[in-house]
């Protein structure tokens, strides 16, 4: 099988190399990039020759744009609406949660503390975040809750 | 715990969803062996004759007469001889409140039950690993299942 090509976009550094940490842990490797804030993550997407992640991992609070900007410019475009996005947050609040699913997002991870529970959290993302969508719409993830 | 051949305990008493989640079960790429309860009071007898074998996993529905999953719940995480047996709480209701106490009281993972199902086979798949881990860190990784 391929290897799975995941794209984390977060302006923490400190976050990026806990969550690289996290995915050489994984049983699977997979291939890893970063971008560090919204609109460096929307250029590389809007690439035309650029190929897409299997998974985009969105921090929220990125400045000049947004998680939440990013995921609405995402899904409102033909070619990168069916891309699965992990929104990736320090936050636990349920009401930013609804807004973020009923814009597109497959997947909510609250961001945990320790390297072996992001692991945990990563390797449960990864089907969810890729399984096929049926009909009668998607199924709605939070990890960590 | 063998991932493989997993012991799994519902608790519900609605017919049609038992049926529903027993075909869900055969669905999976796993083999299970599903015990039944219909309500909260068997539930308790069953465990408290069981504690020296419980199951692997117990999916506990809510809304259940006499005794519902919440006091059952409450009990299965007071009782010395069973607060570690992972719980799965199933649902209609995706009230936030409602989940947030779920897991103060012990519940791993809560699941919205899907009405299709192929979701509902997922949605088990994906609860499956997730009840099993929590025992090896103490359940710290609470999981909702179908937002």
């Amino acid at each position: 099988m391929n290897k799975l090509n995941i794209l984390l976009a977060d302006d923490d550094t400190d976050d990026c190399l806990f969550f690289q940490q996290a995915l050489s842990a994984l049983a699977e490797p997979v291939n890893f990039s970063a971008v560090y804030d919204g609109e460096q993550l929307m250029q590389l997407l809007m690439h035309e020759t650029v190929q897409l992640p299997d998974i985009l991992f969105l921090d929220l609070n990125m400045p000049r744009k947004n998680g939440f900007e990013c995921l609405t410019e995402i899904k409102k475009q033909e070619r990168l609406k069916g891309l699965p996005v992990v929104i990736f947050s320090t936050s636990g609040a349920h009401e930013h949660m609804s807004i973020l699913f009923k814009t597109g997002a497959n997947v909510y991870i609250r961001k945990p503390d320790n390297l072996a529970q992001l692991v945990q959290v990563i390797q449960h993302a990864f089907p969810m975040a890729t399984e096929k969508l049926f009909s009668n719409g998607r199924l709605k993830y939070i990890l960590n809750a | 715990m063998n991932v493989k051949h997993l012991r799994i305990l519902l608790a519900d008493d609605d017919i049609d969803d038992c049926n529903f989640f027993k075909d869900a079960l055969e669905a999976l790429p796993i083999t299970t062996q599903l015990h039944i309860v219909h309500g909260g009071e068997e539930l308790m007898d069953h465990l408290n004759k069981n504690t020296e074998q419980l199951p692997n996993v117990l999916f506990l529905d809510i809304n259940m007469p006499r005794k519902n999953g919440f006091e059952c719940l409450s009990e299965i995480k007071s009782n010395e001889k069973m607060k570690d047996l992972p719980v799965v709480m199933f649902s209609t209701s995706g009230e936030q409140d409602k989940i947030n106490i779920l897991f103060k009281t012990g519940a791993d993972v809560y699941i919205c039950k899907p009405s299709n199902f192929v979701q509902l086979v997922q949605v088990i798949h994906h609860a499956l690993p997730m009840a099993a881990e929590n025992i090896f860190s103490n359940g710290k990784l609470k999981y909702v299942l179908n937002a």
